[in-house]
């Protein structure tokens, strides 16, 4: 299996990327800490009381869980992204984290994130673990984030694989562009992509 | 009272359901939004004692929130909620006017403290709401109790006797004589819960100190010669209720201590008593003295003046309530038209164009005075300058009436007074005015109409002591030093003679 060489600041950008990516989650980590706390307090509560009836304490133990739920999904991504990337790297599973972390809205703003995927098999790819993830961040988290006066609408992201290649295609209402400062090192890790309208394609070798 | 709703304005439905769930159990009424636009409408429409607001919200988020309500002056306690508790965030919140904030995610301990957190604030709300209705309750009346008067003056006057009726408190009214102190006094008793009770007014100037000390005190029989039966003081007939001491002090310093004694112990011995008689008393006290200089001078004991001075009311002179004149000569001419029988309409300009510009020192009781004496003299269905400008205060019989110009007045304020006295002297007659003055009619006709658009002061001139008028201190600061200067500027020979 032979892959290609990345320049050895990619990691360094990825880390950058992930740091800003990380920063804007961390408000979304302490909505979903809440609504573990905050409903777990409604139970403990109740539940003390002995005529609360099983209605009294249901729904908020509901609302306890699915805020745990949210909380383990974006932890999970989280953590897998801050991993060393063992190679070669399965685009698809970088492809759902990168979207889980980049959709932890930030701001009223921003806009969501969705992920459609289409069955690619094999997904790994020859192209470094850390020139993947920053391929799929770097221009994610532009189109997501809104700027002031601007709310943006979803952002979809699709894996569709060919014979020799995956392609990853980010479409929004306006223009999706790969971040300059990533481009020179991307395409030396062997990433390639291509610009239209709404629509960014970013093309990586099949591992 | 109904306790004040709260609102909770957050995205997170997850957050806002569990919240608003432990603030129900709490036993508040709580309101959900999901935004911060869908809050200040509510807020606009509704009140809330708090809002909780997250400080990352669609549309207006938390800051934008609680600037919106600063802007607006929407009355509630805002705590922010906030996911990024930067130090700039929680300081930005705070100086626009947050009651608190605190820092998700909201565990047990800050929980607790939210919950601590709330009744606080709503007692804070609450106490602000209370100021705003008497605010808004003393804003456009023109009367409370039996005094009248509109001026921001007079409503602060109303706003603390508002505040301080219901208390036990001590209150000395500070005010030029006439100004209607005991009408304060009154409104004190009224607004208080003594109100069923006796309201016992006292002049401790007006009587000699023996008689004053018996009126206050009482006598037991055989007390002094000629005491043949016992006789309750001021103080056990206005027990349950106020006790108004006028000209306070004026009081003789030995009954001072008695009395000073009697308010610190709730009790009095009459004289020739022995006993003790508690009584249950508010005491208002009232002086047109410079107290501080009473005190150096040793007329007024200084711990009684500060037993009887536990909340002072400063009574305003007329001469700085020019809002009130107007609203008090109709009010007088009115009553005084209805009790002689007359169907007087109003007053003439020129007799209002005096009424605003005269300095008034004996304030409204001169006022009164004076309205009534021109519904008795008045021969028409107004009142004219004659009839209302006192005699001493003509020049009719060739004797001009000298007006006082500070020092540091200007040329302009000077002319203006020259004018308007002249005038007032001339019975309103502008042709007479120009030609004691030497000036064209239509100088004197636009002074006058500056007047009476509210340009001029309308007391920047007192008129002197023998003048004919009562002498009172400035109360405003007017540290220059006065000229006396005729108001028949044309005179060239000011008279010796002093006034009538």
């Amino acid at each position: 299996m032979s892959t290609s060489a990345a320049p050895a600041d990619a990691g360094v950008l990825w880390l950058a990327a992930l740091q800003r990516a990380l920063g804007r989650a961390a408000h979304d980590v302490k909505d979903a800490l809440n609504g573990v706390s905050v409903n777990l307090e409604v139970v403990r509560s109740r539940a003390s009381r002995a005529d609360a009836p099983a209605s009294a304490v249901a729904p908020y133990a509901d609302a306890a869980a699915q805020q745990l739920e949210r909380l383990t999904t974006l932890l999970e991504a989280v953590l897998a992204l801050g991993r060393i990337e063992r190679a070669p790297t399965d685009v698809g599973v970088t492809l759902r984290r990168v979207a889980a972390v980049c959709g932890a809205s930030n701001s009223s703003a921003d806009a969501r994130v969705m992920v459609r995927e289409t069955s690619v098999g094999d997904a790994r790819t020859s192209v470094t673990g850390d020139a993947v993830r920053l391929a799929l961040v770097a221009p994610l988290l532009e189109a997501v984030i809104g700027r002031k006066g601007e709310s943006r609408e979803a952002v979809i992201c699709e894996l569709a694989g060919e014979a020799e290649s995956l392609a990853v295609r980010l479409r929004s209402d306006r223009p999706v562009l790969m971040p300059s400062d990533a481009a020179e090192v991307l395409r030396a890790a062997g990433v390639r992509w291509t610009e239209s309208a709404n629509e960014l394609s970013i093309v990586f070798p099949r591992a | 009272m109904k306790q004040a709703k709260i609102l909770i304005a957050d995205d997170e439905a997850a957050i806002t359901t569990g919240l608003s769930a432990i603030l129900e159990d709490a036993g508040y009424g709580v309101e959900v939004v999901a935004d911060g636009q869908k809050a200040l409408d509510k807020l606009t429409v509704d009140r809330y004692g708090v809002v909780l607001a997250d400080l990352k919200m669609p549309k207006l988020d938390g800051l934008t929130l609680l600037s919106e309500l600063q802007q607006r002056q929407i009355p509630t306690e805002c705590i922010i909620i906030t996911g990024q508790a930067t130090v700039d965030s929680a300081v930005q919140a705070m100086q626009q006017g947050a009651y608190d904030y605190i820092e998700k995610p909201l565990n047990a301990e800050k929980l607790n403290r939210l919950k601590a957190l709330i009744p606080k604030a709503l007692d804070k709300y609450e106490v602000q709401q209370k100021n705003r209705e008497l605010a808004s309750k003393l804003e456009g009346l023109t009367h409370y109790g039996e005094l009248t008067g509109q001026s921001d003056a007079m409503r602060s006057v109303y706003q603390v006797i508002e505040a301080v009726a219901p208390s036990s408190a001590s209150v000395l009214i500070l005010g030029e004589s006439g100004t209607g102190k005991e009408l304060v006094a009154r409104a004190l008793h009224q607004k208080s819960d003594r109100s069923k009770g006796p309201f016992f007014a006292l002049n401790c100037a007006a009587l000699p100190k023996e008689i004053l000390e018996n009126e206050l005190f009482g006598h037991e029989k055989g007390a002094f010669t000629g005491s043949t039966n016992e006789k309750a003081g001021a103080f056990e007939m206005a027990s349950g209720g106020t006790i108004f001491l006028d000209e306070m002090a004026e009081m003789p310093t030995d009954i001072q201590v008695k009395l000073l004694r009697a308010i610190e112990t709730r009790q009095i011995r009459r004289l020739g008593g022995k006993r003790e008689i508690n009584v249950d008393i508010r005491i208002v006290a009232a002086t047109n003295k410079n107290l501080q200089k009473a005190i150096v001078d040793g007329e007024l004991r200084e711990d009684l003046y500060y037993r009887l001075a536990v909340v002072e009311i400063d009574l305003p002179p007329l001469r700085e309530r020019a809002d009130d004149i107007q609203l008090l000569a109709n009010e007088f001419l009115s009553r005084f038209s209805q009790q002689n029988g007359k169907s007087i309409t109003g007053f003439e300009d020129a007799a209002w164009e005096w009424i605003m510009s005269y300095h008034w020192p004996g304030n409204v009781r001169e006022l009164k005075n004076a309205v009534e004496r021109a519904v008795i003299m008045s021969r028409s269905s107004t009142i004219g300058p004659s009839d209302i400008i006192p005699r001493h205060l003509r020049s009719g019989d060739g004797m001009p009436a000298p007006l006082t110009i500070p020092v540091g007045a200007t040329a302009a304020e000077a002319r203006r007074q020259l004018v308007l006295r002249t005038f007032a002297s001339t019975s309103g007659d502008p042709a007479r005015t120009a030609k004691m003055l030497g000036l064209p009619q239509e100088d004197v006709r636009s002074e006058l109409l500056l007047l009476l658009n509210g340009a001029g002061d309308a007391s920047p001139v007192s008129a002197p002591a023998d003048a004919g008028v009562e002498a009172s201190p400035p109360r405003v600061a007017r540290r220059q030093e006065p000229v006396t200067t005729p108001a028949r500027a044309t005179s060239k020979k000011p008279s010796a003679k002093k006034g009538r």
